[in-house]
């Protein structure tokens, strides 16, 4: 029987998820074994996949150059996964839905503090950008969800060995605190007073107490409204969740959930200090959300 | 599909301006299995009419398309109407009340008749939706029990008492005061019925007593009295509240009773005119003080007495029915963040350890909706006001054009903003048709999700209607949609949404002037804001 093809490519995105495939290590040579790979950009030099069993796309949907892409590896894809969180919810760069088009342009080749003399690019080769970013299921009709920035060798390890059985792709339900490793105390009971009387915040903390609930100490975490499937590890490492396994199944909106949940959870001295709840809220999922990206004027910003 | 019957009540669409109640039901007779319209619900031929109608085609979710559900609700009888629905078979979730009284023939003197009438199917349509999405409620039959609590020390908790044990029921009247509290006249014509009390086997005198905690519902109420250091538990079928004057009382009566009080410190009666001695809540009754020039101790007695035949009419029930009013946890969602534990004001959230979810008691919970929207794995929903009932109520309103006027979403808390808007268009006061309501459990039910989604889907402000400061009927409800919206306001301000088109208006029910200036004041300035960005 002949092997499954494979191809993957790579849109807007950073090559991460890419590198989290090499970090299979040696289960990438059992890959490697079962499948046929036609089209990687990181090993190949294919500019197009032929005719393929699966093709994993990483990175979002930011130029005209990657919806062209997308639209004609769909064509030749039996199925099509979405394969990190930039593919799947827009991830980093669909921050920049946040402001017009032609700022972020005048911003980023112009304006910045280290530019000299800069110009916009204005080469016909260069794929123009497009006015917003979008996740790749909102151009083209996708069959499977891998997500995490990036995601870890594990889930890549699981997903191929379903994708290559034939079977689904199984999304988690539930929110990361049913994995992270963390310990509740205040949140075992109803008790007001810890969230009007503790105004400590986390600036002033001296420590973090590497085995206590981030949001019982004072300290914004996203994983109360992140699903769950990275088996928390930057918890477990004393870092707080980012959010980047982007929303839970039922949210429309990873931010506005969040707010949902800690305006009750954290205490008042934090929420005064949280200056930026958009990069904290939205940092990884904005152009999947209920209002994907600026609605004001040109120049409003 | 689930059957519906849409039933009209014309004397509510001419309560103000004239709707055309003939043209508006015969939009909807292909949407659902029988349209009527009555003069009203109660008289007895419609009553038996919509009665028969729901048993002979297995009707099984009823829209009564009149007045504010709040008028059945407190007036005396009103109730009747859902209560004979019930009996015909329906669900008392699925009967589904469209407000054309207060929100739209009544609140919006001027309007053009062609805005009124959208309006109103609008309001329809929503009601519609509802009746299609929502489920049937569990109902919970309690047999209530036969003790009653009486708060107070003066002559009103002393008549209360005594009316009580003389129908036979047992009553334990608690005071924070050292003995009876009353004047030399009242104490020389009530000398007879104390002795008799304070001899009577049926009756418990708790002086010098603190109620610490009071859970649980009409015809099982757990109190916690607290007596020179000790405390002990006691259960109550009902309780009167008869503190008289004492607004301190009130005050601190609030976080266990929520009953609601007007500015000068008086008990809100649920209708002034023919429900005097009933609370907001359920199961409470309440001996409001006698006004500036009333003779205080004949206006007392009445008043007492009516509030025993308020409390001994549920406790002579057979049983009380309660509604189970969140859903079930679904354990394939939830990750034991204890986010709900943490939120709900009434201890009814805990964890299951041995089934791993979490969980809700129903003799605690008071459907506020709070843990539904905190939940951040989308575990749990409200029977009585389901999350898919407000995304889609807000498409749905989204998509009516009235005039030009800016268009608002008003979600307004079912405890106190409903009622205020309700107060406005009663007493007469107007405000643009352009706002449209929404009827939330809570300001706590509101998830931001819900107000981008307004934004988004075309709405240029919205208004969250929620009880004032330290009147929550969820005791957190108003704190926490408080702490949400300045978060939120960050995420709209990013948006390019201005943050100024998203008002909290805190408020109380009886504040119906300040309820229509609010929302006519809030159009006015959306109005001027897009005209002078234009």
């Amino acid at each position: 029987m002949a092997k499954p093809k494979l191809a993957t490519t790579w849109l807007t995105g950073c090559s991460g998820c890419h590198i989290s495939l090499v970090d299979l290590d040696e289960t990438l040579l059992d890959v490697v074994g079962q499948v046929e790979i036609t089209a990687c950009p990181p090993l190949t030099d294919v500019k197009e996949a032929p005719e393929v069993d699966v093709a994993l796309v990483e990175g979002a949907v930011a130029t005209e150059e990657n919806e062209e892409v997308l639209r004609r590896l769909r064509e030749r894809a039996g199925k099509l996964v979405a394969l990190g969180t930039c593919a799947c919810f827009g991830g980093i760069p669909g921050l920049r839905n946040l402001h017009p088009l032609a700022q972020a342009l005048q911003r980023a080749y112009v304006d910045t503090e280290s530019t000299v003399h800069g110009v916009l690019p204005c080469s016909e080769e260069i794929p123009r950008l497009q006015p917003f970013v979008r996740p790749i299921d909102e151009v083209v009709k996708v069959d499977g969800y891998i997500p995490g920035c990036p995601p870890t060798p594990k889930m890549l390890a699981q997903a191929l060995a379903a994708l290559l059985s034939g079977q689904e792709l199984v999304w988690s339900r539930r929110n990361l605190c049913e994995e992270c490793p963390r310990e509740h105390r205040a949140m075992k009971t109803t008790d007001f007073e810890f969230i009007s009387q503790n105004v400590s915040s986390v600036c002033e903390l001296d420590e973090i107490d590497p085995k206590l609930c981030f949001l019982e100490q004072g300290v914004p975490c996203l994983g109360v409204a992140t699903r769950e499937g990275c088996e928390a590890r930057c918890l477990a490492g004393n870092m707080p969740c980012r959010g980047c396994m982007g929303p839970t199944p039922d949210a429309k909106e990873q931010g506005a959930k969040w707010v949902n949940a800690v305006a009750s959870l954290l205490p008042a001295g934090t929420l005064s200090f949280l200056d930026d709840v958009m990069g904290l809220g939205c940092r990884f999922a904005l152009p999947a959300s209920l209002s994907p990206h600026w609605v004001g004027k040109e120049d409003e910003k | 599909m689930r059957k519906v019957a849409l039933f009209f009540a014309s004397s509510a669409c001419r309560a103000g301006e004239p709707i055309d109640v003939k043209r508006l039901a015969s939009e909807f007779e292909d949407s659902v299995d029988a349209v009527r319209v009555y003069e009203d619900f109660h008289d007895s031929s419609s009553l038996a009419e919509m009665t028969a109608l729901v048993r002979e085609r297995g009707i099984s979710a009823v829209i009564l398309a009149g007045r504010s559900p709040d008028h059945y609700e407190a007036t005396l009888g009103g109730d009747h109407v859902a209560e004979e629905l019930a009996r015909a078979g329906v669900n008392p979730n699925l009967i589904i009340h469209a407000n054309l009284a207060e929100h739209c023939s009544l609140p919006h003197a001027g309007a053009p008749a062609g805005v009124l009438f959208q309006k109103a199917k609008a309001l329809t349509e929503v009601a519609l939706l509802d009746a299609r999405i929502r489920s049937a409620v569990e109902i919970v039959e309690v047999p209530p029990r036969r003790r009653a609590l009486v708060i107070g020390s003066g002559a009103a908790a002393m008549v209360a008492a005594y009316r009580l044990v003389d129908l036979g029921i047992r009553v334990v009247v608690a005071s924070a005061s050292d003995g009876w509290r009353w004047s030399d006249a009242e104490k020389a014509h009530l000398a007879p019925s104390v002795s008799i009390l304070e001899g009577h086997e049926l009756c418990t005198l708790a002086f010098a007593t603190q109620i610490r905690g009071v859970t649980g519902w009409a015809g099982d109420y757990e109190t916690i009295l607290a007596h020179e250091g000790a405390t002990r538990r006691e259960r109550f079928g009902g309780i009167i509240v008869a503190v008289g004057e004492d607004c301190e009382s009130y005050m601190a009566l609030w976080p266990l009773l929520q009953i609601d009080s007007t500015r000068d410190g008086r008990p809100y009666s649920r209708n002034a005119h023919t429900l005097s001695v009933r609370s907001t809540t359920s199961g409470v009754a309440i001996v409001p003080p006698p006004r500036a020039g009333e003779e205080a101790l004949p206006r007392q007695t009445a008043d007492a007495t009516a509030a025993v035949l308020e409390i001994t009419d549920l406790l002579n029930k057979p049983w009380l029915a309660h509604r189970v009013a969140v859903s079930k946890v679904d354990a394939s969602h939830c990750g034991l963040c204890r986010t709900c534990i943490k939120v709900c004001a009434f201890n009814a959230c805990s964890i299951d350890e041995h089934a791993g979810t979490s969980k809700v008691d129903e003799r605690l919970c008071k459907a506020c909706g709070n843990c539904v929207v905190a939940c951040p794995a989308g575990a749990r929903d409200l029977i009585t006001g389901p999350t898919a009932q407000i995304t889609g109520a807000i498409d749905l309103l989204a998509g009516v054009k009235l005039g030009d006027d800016p268009r608002v979403l008003a979600m307004l808390c079912a405890g106190c903003a409903y009622r205020a808007a309700d107060t406005a268009a009663k007493e007469g006061h107007s405000y643009p048709a352009s706002v449209l309501p929404l009827r939330v459990q809570c300001g706590g039910r509101v998830d931001m999700q819900h107000v981008l989604q307004a934004f988004e889907a075309g709405f240029d402000g919205v208004v969250i209607g929620t009880c004032r400061e330290g009147k929550c009927h969820n005791i957190v409800g108003h704190l926490y949609l408080d702490r949400r919206v300045v978060l939120l306001r960050d995420l709209l301000r990013e948006r390019g949404i201005d943050p100024e088109r998203l008002q909290i208006m805190d408020i109380s029910p009886h504040e119906g002037e300040l309820c229509a200036k609010t929302l006519a004041d809030f159009v006015g300035e959306l109005s001027g804001a897009m005209s002078g960005a234009t």
